[in-house]
């Protein structure tokens, strides 16, 4: 039997038997005449019988054939090989292969990688189109390059075939995700800009849940493809999904990269499998392995975090990663963070209190003494000495009290913000609203999380005990919100400036409250940085904070808080570019880069100029395609040489290697004719002719129905 | 005899049929003694007497002996049969009850016979009525009176269609009961063997009866209109058909012309007068065209 699109409407076919009843029916309900010329009548019903009932049998036939043809039309048989041709197919002489050599393509099978199932079936495909058509042309397309044809049309003869299987041999799984949909719609734009014909569109690939969201493109790419002529062939080269971790994201969570100072690395994992999974995290500093971790029981699905605090005794760039052990998927088992260990961490502190009081408090809580080694270093400056400057030598800056900011320094905050600096702003008796909101808010720089009001005084608790300081969940806050901590029954906030809380700017949340339930430290995120403001002061001018113990801490975690997002800055993704600016009076024009590649293989150096324009030069790397670390060398004017690392990772969208499942995958594929080899059976059929008979069954239904109507209205079965 | 149940013929036809009779009377000599010139010719015709020629007596009747022998003009009168004795026979069977209303085949039938008696009985002769049936059985004898008419139409009133007619038995009484030269006229659908009213002409005419034939058949019977499935049920016997009336139809119609074309040639070579009546056709128009063919010189 012909294999047949929608076979369950083929149960329709009992509807065959409702002309049969109607015939019976209309039988059996008949007009009586009592009649006298009765010699007469059976002198002809003996004359006609038989020409009488060949013309019912042949009536009902036809009405059952009309029946028939139109439940078959409706299923949309197919007529395959030798039949499609007779019927006028076409001899499938064009041949389009979409080869998933996606990230996820490296994962392990049974039977050797996803790619090497991939290239097996492919060169059996090739072997069984030389084998059953006349000079076939193919053209073969990789998924993470669909506008460059590996081959475009090229006859499967000797030479075309050898070049074939030396690129397959060669062919490594790429280190970025893909999904098919990029190639469809590249064999899309072939056939409807270029005009040409796909004869059978084979897809071969792994077929994961990720490429087959409900409502994606690629049924409907291959709904176009189809209608168009083009038979779909699909390859699946992976038998199950097989259980996968992948490291999500290494950061650094807690701590300052300066010497001397412990810092702590978060890792996160997650378990793409489907069962519960254990992983063992091995934290590394450049070759050099650390203490292993172990985190159980990750659910399916879920994630757990790892952390590694660690320490470094002299400043310098320290190549870090965290590795995962081995599974089925190794590229995305290593994430890598380089980070630059500093001698100290410049923060700027702005104070435009009188005397600089606030600055004291600040100061004092950020670098205590040399023996408490926090690795900050603040720099205290009025308001009026501010220029328009480079701001991204600082950790972190404070604004404090500040009345009016010099022209443009505004812009710069923003700048520093939005590239992932931490600005953190106290109140306090120098703030006009009008002009702090025009400065800073959304009319100005656009830094700030709500509108500033008035000066307001709250008097003092009843309760000696009771606080006015009423910390949310947040990093600064979290040595206090785990449990209840008496130091903070005894902070009192009697001033403070009003915030507008029901205009937050986008981004913006309330990380703390006033006893009397209004918002008194918002939190925002601004490009990649973050904006803390603070509706009090940073001294002891409107609380009693400062001299608070949980005041130390606070501004510590604070600064903690506003200097993460830049420490965490120096990575990238495989195939994000990465551009490094600098002054031609600074720099000199030629720099040097280091490239991974491979994460066995040593780095590669080349040394490059920069473009240029004007005053600034700007080195570009687009290519990363290796996950590792890359380092650009400049050389300073005076020789000084100043290396940048920046680690690329790879994109762990394609890391969930779940398959869709066979139900869903027809489910999507109602209604498009296909065939779909499962792992392990790909025979390298390359997709026999298909005619669809659906046209022809309706012109043989049109015959017999003119049939049917002129043969029912001769015996008089119509009434006129 | 017949009960006191009269049905009335229709005043419109009745009207009609008497402005027919202007030919009768002009050629009838003497209302009372009701002798006339017949359009039904009487059965016989005896010589009476002599009388002298007058200008304007038709030179047929001349007695050319006489002139012979005398030198003499003289005519021949005739004493002919003007009472004419009719006999209508009316066929009851029950193919004669197809139809509906005032095309049914038996009313239409007794309409015509009653309208044929009236017109007898005005001119005086006398008229009998045979129901034909299965027995044959006879209504109603010849009488001449007008009130007789009123017997007549009770007596066809009386009759219902049923069973089957047996025309030699329906023939066989006719003879019986005019064994004399007359008039018979057959009021039928003729839905019989054809050798048998074949043999039953032929044994009227050898009695030199004048014979006229209504053929009466329904429209449904000469055109077969019937569509879709039909049930055809026998009005004279358990037959039945169920078929699709379409694919019978040019057969059934070649059948009925058959039989239509035996009867017709059989009629004209016994000379019978055979008239096909459609029972849709006005009934004066029927008896006028019979009537004006009869009094064609």
């Amino acid at each position: 039997m012909p294999p047949v699109l929608h076979p369950w409407l083929l149960a329709g076919l009992g509807l065959v038997a409702v002309p049969i009843l109607i015939h019976l029916i209309h039988r059996w309900r008949f007009r009586r005449v009592e009649w006298g010329a009765m010699d007469f009548l059976l002198d002809s019903q003996r004359k006609n019988r038989r020409r009488l009932w060949l013309q019912e049998l042949l009536l009902m036939l036809l009405r059952v054939a009309a029946v028939a043809l139109i439940v078959l039309a409706v299923a949309r048989p197919q007529a395959i090989g030798g039949w499609a041709a007779w019927l006028g197919a076409s001899t499938a002489r064009e041949h389009v292969v979409l080869l998933d050599d996606s990230l996820s393509m490296g994962q392990k099978t049974p039977t050797g990688t996803a790619l090497g199932n991939a290239k097996a079936a492919l060169t059996k495909l090739l072997d069984d189109l030389a084998r059953r058509f006349e000079s076939p042309t193919v053209t073969i397309v990789r998924t993470t390059r669909p506008t460059q044809p590996e081959f475009s049309r090229v006859e499967l003869n000797h030479t075309n075939r050898s070049a074939i299987d030396t690129f397959l041999q060669a062919l490594v799984p790429s280190n970025r995700p893909d999904s098919p949909a990029a190639a469809l719609e590249w064999a899309q734009g072939w056939v409807r800009e270029e005009g040409r014909t796909i004869d059978v569109l084979h897809l071969i690939g792994d077929y994961q849940e990720k490429d087959w969201p409900d409502g994606g493109p690629i049924p409907d790419q291959l709904r176009a493809l189809a209608n168009a002529g083009t038979v779909i062939n699909l390859m699946d080269v992976t038998t199950k999904a097989e259980e996968n971790l992948l490291l999500e994201s290494v950061d650094v969570v807690q701590g300052l990269p300066v010497a001397g100072v412990s810092l702590v690395l978060e890792a996160t994992v997650r378990n793409v499998s489907g069962r519960p999974q254990q992983a063992v995290l091995t934290p590394h500093v450049g070759h050099r392995p650390l203490t292993s971790q172990t985190l159980s029981d990750i659910p399916a699905g879920g994630s757990a975090e790892g952390r590694f605090e660690l320490y470094f005794a002299e400043p310098g760039t320290q190549d870090l990663s965290v590795a995962l052990e081995q599974d089925a998927l190794a590229i995305d088992n290593i994430r890598l963070l380089p980070i630059d260990v500093a001698d100290s961490m410049p923060v700027l502190i702005v104070d435009g209190s009188a005397a600089r009081r606030d600055s004291l408090f600040l100061s004092l809580a950020l670098d205590p003494d040399d023996e408490a080694g926090t690795g900050i270093a603040p720099e205290v400056r009025d308001p009026d000495s501010l220029r328009p400057e480079d701001l991204s030598r600082y950790a972190a800056i404070y604004l404090l009290n500040i009345g009016r900011l010099p022209p443009s320094v505004a812009g710069e905050l923003h700048k520093y913000v939005e590239e992932g600096g931490g600005l953190a702003i106290f109140a306090g008796d120098r703030v006009e609203p009008e002009r702090f909101n025009a400065e800073l808010g959304p009319g100005g720089a656009d830094i700030l999380p709500a509108p500033v009001g008035e000066r307001v005084r709250v008097e003092s608790a009843v309760d000696p005990s009771e606080g006015d300081l009423r910390p949310l969940e947040h990093p600064m806050f979290r040595f206090f919100t785990k449990e209840r901590n008496s130091y903070l029954g005894t902070i009192a906030i009697p001033d403070r400036i009003e915030l507008v809380e029901e205009q937050l700017a986008p981004g913006s949340r309330v990380i703390a409250r006033h006893r009397d339930g209004a918002a008194l430290i918002l939190s925002r995120s601004v490009g990649r940085g973050r904006v803390v403001f603070i509706a009090t002061t940073a001294g002891d001018a409107w609380t009693s904070w400062p001299q608070n113990p949980t005041y130390v801490v606070a501004m510590l975690h604070l600064n903690e808080y506003l200097a993460a997002p830049r420490l965490n800055r120096s990575t990238s993704t495989i195939g994000a570019p990465w551009n490094l600016s600098f002054a031609v009076s600074e720099f000199r024009p030629q720099v040097e880069i280091e490239r991974p590649t491979g994460l066995q293989s040593g780095p590669m150096s080349r040394t490059v100029q920069a473009d240029l324009a004007g005053s600034t030069a700007t080195v570009k790397l687009d290519d990363a395609e290796v996950p590792g670390f890359y380092r650009v060398t400049r050389t300073r004017i005076d020789g000084r040489r100043e290396t940048t690392t920046r680690a690329f990772n790879i994109d762990v969208a394609d890391s969930d290697l779940n398959k869709i499942s066979a139900d869903r995958l027809e489910q999507q594929l109602q209604g498009i004719p296909h065939s779909l080899q499962s792992a392990g059976e790909t025979t390298g059929d390359a997709g026999e002719s298909r005619f669809e008979l659906k046209d022809l069954l309706v012109a043989i239904l049109v015959f017999v129905l003119v049939g049917e109507q002129f043969l029912g209205y001769t015996m008089s079965f119509h009434r006129p | 005899m017949t009960s006191a149940s009269p049905r009335s013929l229709d005043p419109e036809v009745l009207a009609r049929i008497s402005a027919l009779e202007f030919r009768a009377r002009h050629i009838v000599e003497g209302l009372v003694s009701g002798r006339h010139a017949s359009p039904f010719r009487g059965g016989s015709a005896t010589f009476a007497q002599h009388r002298q020629y007058s200008a304007g007596d038709d030179l047929r009747y001349l007695d050319w002996k006489i002139w012979a022998k005398s030198d003499r003009l003289y005519v021949k009168e005739f004493e002919e049969e003007t009472n004419l004795r009719a006999t209508l026979v009316l066929d009851a069977s029950a193919s004669m009850n197809y139809g509906a209303a005032d095309t049914n085949k038996f009313a239409y039938a007794r309409l015509l016979a009653g309208s044929l008696a009236y017109l007898l009985l005005r001119q005086s002769d006398s008229v009998g009525l045979i129901v034909g049936d299965e027995e044959g059985r006879t209504t109603l004898p010849h009488r001449n009176q007008q009130g007789h008419l009123k017997s007549l139409l009770a007596g066809m009133t009386q009759a219902k269609p049923a069973g089957k007619i047996d025309f030699s038995k329906t023939i066989a009484r006719v003879l019986d009961v005019e064994p004399k030269r007359g008039l018979v006229v057959f009021f039928s659908d003729f839905f019989v063997d054809p050798e048998s009213i074949r043999r039953g002409l032929q044994q009227l005419r050898q009695r030199r009866h004048d014979v006229v034939l209504f053929h009466l058949l329904h429209d449904d019977e000469i055109e077969f209109p019937f569509q879709g499935t039909t049930r055809f049920e026998s009005l004279e016997g358990p037959e039945m058909l169920t078929c699709d009336p379409v694919g019978l139809r040019r057969d059934y119609k070649a059948a009925l012309e058959r039989f239509l074309g035996t009867l017709r040639r059989n009629c004209a070579s016994d000379r019978v007068d055979y008239r096909l009546v459609r029972t849709r056709e006005p009934m004066d128009a029927v008896l006028s065209a019979l009537l004006r063919e009869r009094m064609r010189p």
